[in-house]
């Protein structure tokens, strides 16, 4: 009976641990730090894979270390309870936690979307890049009924920020506006109006003159 | 002679006694007083009231004469490319798609707008997405919003403000977006001959296309130049075309009216927000309500405080602008 049990144990154990080991596989290249750290004679807060390349010695996040975003060991979760591998390029929006711990005040500005770019959803919504004025892109929005609309906060923080280094990057100006063009020539309006005044009196004499003349003939 | 004169003379006063007195009878008393009521400013001001109905008739006709002139322009489409081309099919779907709504304004909302200085970069995004939402004519360079860049010192002076840079964001300098700041006391609507013009009870100041007869009074009263006259018909490609209209809005305007900006009445009626704040990049731009305490807008004035540009005109407008909480981004070098 003893022996029995022992064997579910050692194979439910089994079990258990080549789930984690899947779950950690992504990680695994990376993990021990000591890997590159001692391969690359690293120290402190200097890294060089790719992964690594943040220098939080300047920038914007200046003072910040990993840990105070990333938890420990596996990095791989952040503090609001997202976990990156798993979010891999989903909704950048359920990031914004991650930021609303410290940024607090930013934060509810966002939400109330005063902080950031906002947009417009309705119903059956298409969104189509149409290149106008001056070739200059907008996106249109395609809507099936345009009396419901509402608005919300269009991008996560990391969209527009780096979390590394949150400073925002200006974009470059669009051209000036060009000049209008000039209205219309005094002289061709004046002209035009008298021309206009003068064939409405020709139409309003003429028959006059054409019914005298036919009177006049008729006398004779 | 002199008898024949009286004669006539008491015949007619016989007359119009007889005549007030029919009326004096037939006519209501409370109809006459009417008459004799001067016109009240707020009546003048914002059309509460205003019948919608006739509006809505209006839409339907021009959205029926749209159509008809999409279609026209489609088929010269799909003629030139041919009728299986991407352009073809888009041109006509857009057709189809055309609403022109009379949507009239909501009971107890007063629309806002506030613009962050701090944030703006000057990059002029606004003013192009404005072009392209409200189907301004391409010909005619028509842009309802400017971007001024002005000086950051301790008066700054508009007068000496560039329009034309062309470089973005200098250090020392505030981009300062104006449009048609819709204000409470517009003296565009006071001196209008026909009334063509006037300012809803949302706030927002509209223009009548077919009312408008053209004369630029209301352009030479706008303290902010927030007008424009359009000279010639405005030409818009259908394939550029806005489906989502709105009669007192961005319906392709006829030539020789007055037009200006309409904070997007055809969007922020039905719960949008307009353009110019959608498209910002840098999210300088607020919209809201003011008489709702959650709105952004109440937020923006009561955290960081509003100022508005010639205040001392009286106009008393509802385009803020504030200094926000962020760091300038003028600190930055210039991008060109």
């Amino acid at each position: 009976m003893r022996m029995i049990m022992l064997v579910m144990l050692a194979i439910l154990g089994l079990i258990s641990a080549s789930a984690a080991a899947v779950a950690v596989a992504e990680e695994e290249e990376l993990y021990p730090c000591e890997k590159c750290h001692l391969k690359l004679k690293l120290t402190g807060m200097k890294k060089a894979s790719v992964y690594h390349a943040v220098n939080l010695t300047i920038g914007a996040h200046k003072g910040l270390v990993c840990a105070d975003c990333h938890v420990p060991p596996t990095m791989s979760e952040l503090v609001g309870g997202v976990n990156i591998v798993s979010f891999y390029k989903g909704d950048y929006k359920e990031l914004n936690v991650v930021c609303a711990g410290c940024h607090e005040k930013t934060y509810r500005d966002y939400v109330n979307l005063v902080h950031g770019n906002k947009t417009i959803v309705c119903e059956g919504e298409v969104k189509v890049l149409v290149k106008g004025y001056k070739n200059v892109s907008y996106w249109l929005h395609l809507c099936q009924d345009y009396t419901s609309l509402s608005v919300v906060p269009a991008k996560g923080c990391v969209e527009c920020h780096t979390p590394h280094n949150p400073h925002y990057k200006p974009l470059a100006p669009l051209p000036p506006p060009s000049r209008r063009p000039p209205p219309p020539d005094q002289s061709v309006i004046a002209y035009t109006t008298l021309g206009v005044i003068i064939s409405s009196l020709m139409l309003i004499v003429v028959p006059f003159v054409v019914e005298l003349e036919k009177g006049g003939r008729r006398g004779r | 002679m002199v008898d024949e004169t009286r004669r006539n003379l008491i015949k007619a006063g016989v007359v119009a006694v007889v005549g007030s007195a029919i009326g004096f009878i037939a006519v209501k008393r409370e109809k006459l007083m009417e008459l004799l009521k001067p016109v009240d400013k707020v009546e003048l001001l914002s059309a509460i009231d205003r019948e919608y109905s006739v509006y809505a008739e209006r839409a339907k006709k021009k959205e029926a004469e749209l159509k008809r002139w999409c279609m026209e322009e489609a088929a010269k489409l799909c003629r030139e490319r041919g009728e299986e081309s991407v352009e073809c099919v888009e041109a006509k779907r857009r057709c189809d798609a055309i609403q022109v709504k009379a949507t009239g304004p909501r009971k107890g909302v007063r629309f806002a707008m506030a613009i962050d200085l701090n944030k703006c970069i000057g990059c002029r995004r606004c003013a192009y997405a404005c072009v392209m939402e409200n189907n301004q004519g391409r010909n005619l360079n028509i842009e309802w919003i400017k971007v001024l860049g002005v000086e950051r010192k301790e008066f700054p002076e508009i007068l000496g403000s560039q329009l034309d840079y062309e470089m973005a964001p200098l250090p020392d300098t505030v981009y300062i977006p104006i449009s048609c700041m819709h204000c409470e006391n517009p003296p565009c609507v006071m001196v209008c001959p026909v009334r063509a013009t006037w300012k809803e009870s949302d706030g927002i100041v509209v223009v009548d296309y077919d009312r408008c007869i053209g004369c630029r009074y209301c352009i030479a009263a706008c303290p902010y130049g927030a007008r424009y006259f359009n000279w010639a018909k405005p030409v818009v490609p259908v394939l550029e075309l806005n489906p989502n209209m709105h009669i007192l809005g961005n319906v392709p305007r006829v030539p020789h009216v007055v037009e200006k900006c309409t904070f997007c009445i055809q969007r922020t009626r039905d719960g949008g927000v307009p353009a110019c704040v959608e498209v910002c990049p840098v999210g300088a731009r607020v919209f809201g309500d003011l008489n709702d305490p959650n709105s952004p807008i109440r937020r923006v004035i009561e955290r960081y405080g509003v100022y508005t540009l010639k205040s001392e005109a009286g106009t008393n407008p509802r385009l803020f602008y504030f200094f926000g909480p962020s760091k300038p981004v003028h600190k930055q070098e210039g991008r060109r």
